[in-house]
């Protein structure tokens, strides 16, 4: 008894040979498939630890084999007999793999590494805020600033910083008269202390206090420089 | 007519990469720009305060001549920048530095004043600030 046996490819078109030959083929091409999915894998988890020039390198690559392995399939198929896809992928993905890897090694340079600003061991950071805005003549902290306030809680949360005594100064521009300046400050520290005491910290860690205008970091003159000075520092004790 | 159904494929199926990669490259791209412009942004911030920081400069006598002290800070600085609120484009960034306190001593007060001035002190400071409606707030 003979079988005939009449298969379709993964476009709907009629294959009619040898079972045998066509199920070869089609394993020797699933294998393939995996090595590739398994090597592209290995690609990508090797290029998140590497260097931004390694990084390019391998993102390069691995654009230039998508695009050249697509393209290399498709010249492939244009063939009469359309069965030399995956001969072209391959090497239209190599081909497209070594261009696209020289191409982003050549992109992309190396930071220099930035010389390390704080001690090695850990400290407990002064805090400035200034991106805080205040309305005129009010001292509540507007919701849109909270991630401002919520980072310097974070810093203060941490080891280093867990238990210390922090003084929160709050300082103002020169513009207005000094003692209300001064009134100003004070209740624009007590916001911020409400704030932190609020987010869960220890009332009695923090001291509120003001500067009123005394304390400049930039120049009055200015409407930057008296943007600068209206801000809030967290002061921890040693 | 079937090479045609092929091609109508790898376009699909390159058209679905694209919309999956794209978004992504997007807010990368956004976050790099952002990034960069804090980078300059805290560049002019030390700049300005560093050079108000040496107007305050403070000199006393000494037993011998006369002590020019002010407190300044540190040559280099690193920053980070953190997404605070995807929808509205917010974006926390971390400067920090180090104050430094700076102190020269001289037979005059001009002669402290020019330096060389050495390092007495050093403490890290952070400071935060805002990314909002497309700028960094001072």
């Amino acid at each position: 008894m003979v079988y005939e046996f009449k298969f379709k490819d993964f476009v709907g078109k009629e294959f009619n040979k040898n079972p045998l030959t066509y199920l070869k083929k089609e394993e020797n091409m699933k294998s393939k498939a995996i090595v590739l999915m398994v090597a592209a894998l290995f690609v990508f988890t090797g290029c998140s630890t590497m260097s931004k020039r390694a990084k390019c390198a391998c993102v390069g690559a691995a654009a230039g084999a998508a695009v050249g392995g697509t393209a290399g399939a498709i010249i492939g198929d244009m063939g009469p007999t359309h069965d030399n896809r995956l001969g072209g992928g391959i090497i239209g993905g190599a081909a497209g793999a070594l261009i696209g890897g020289i191409t982003g090694y050549l992109v992309c340079k190396d930071e220099p590494k930035p010389e390390p600003v704080v001690a090695a061991a850990p400290v407990c950071d002064k805090i400035v805020i200034n991106s805080v805005q205040f309305d005129f003549d009010k001292a509540e902290i507007k919701a849109e600033y909270y991630p401002i306030l919520d980072e310097a809680a974070a810093a203060l949360q941490k080891p280093e910083c867990a238990g210390k005594n922090v003084t929160i100064e709050g300082n103002t521009c020169d513009m207005g008269p000094e003692k209300y300046n001064q009134k100003l400050s004070e209740k624009r520290a007590a916001a911020a202390k409400d704030y932190l005491v609020g987010k869960g910290l220890a009332a009695e860690r923090f001291t509120a206090v003001g500067n009123g205008e005394a304390n400049p970091i930039a120049d009055n003159k200015t409407k930057k420089g008296r943007m600068m000075n209206r801000r809030v520092e967290f002061k921890v004790a040693e | 007519m079937l090479a045609k159904k092929r091609l109508f494929e790898l376009c699909l199926f390159g058209m679905l990469c694209l919309a999956v990669v794209a978004p992504g490259a997007v807010r990368a791209s956004d976050s790099l720009t952002v990034e960069k412009g804090f980078e300059s942004f805290c560049r002019e911030w030390m700049q300005i305060v560093t050079k108000f920081a040496a107007k305050k400069m403070q000199y006393r006598k000494a037993d011998q001549g006369f002590i020019a002290e002010y407190d300044g800070f540190s040559d280099t600085f690193s920053t980070k920048v953190k997404l605070a609120d995807a929808a509205k484009k917010t974006y926390v960034g971390i400067l920090s530095y180090n104050e430094v306190r700076f102190r020269h001593h001289g037979m005059t007060p001009d002669a402290a004043k020019k330096g060389p001035f050495d390092i007495v002190s050093q403490s890290p400071v952070k400071a935060i600030f805002m990314y909002r409606n497309g700028q960094w707030q001072n």
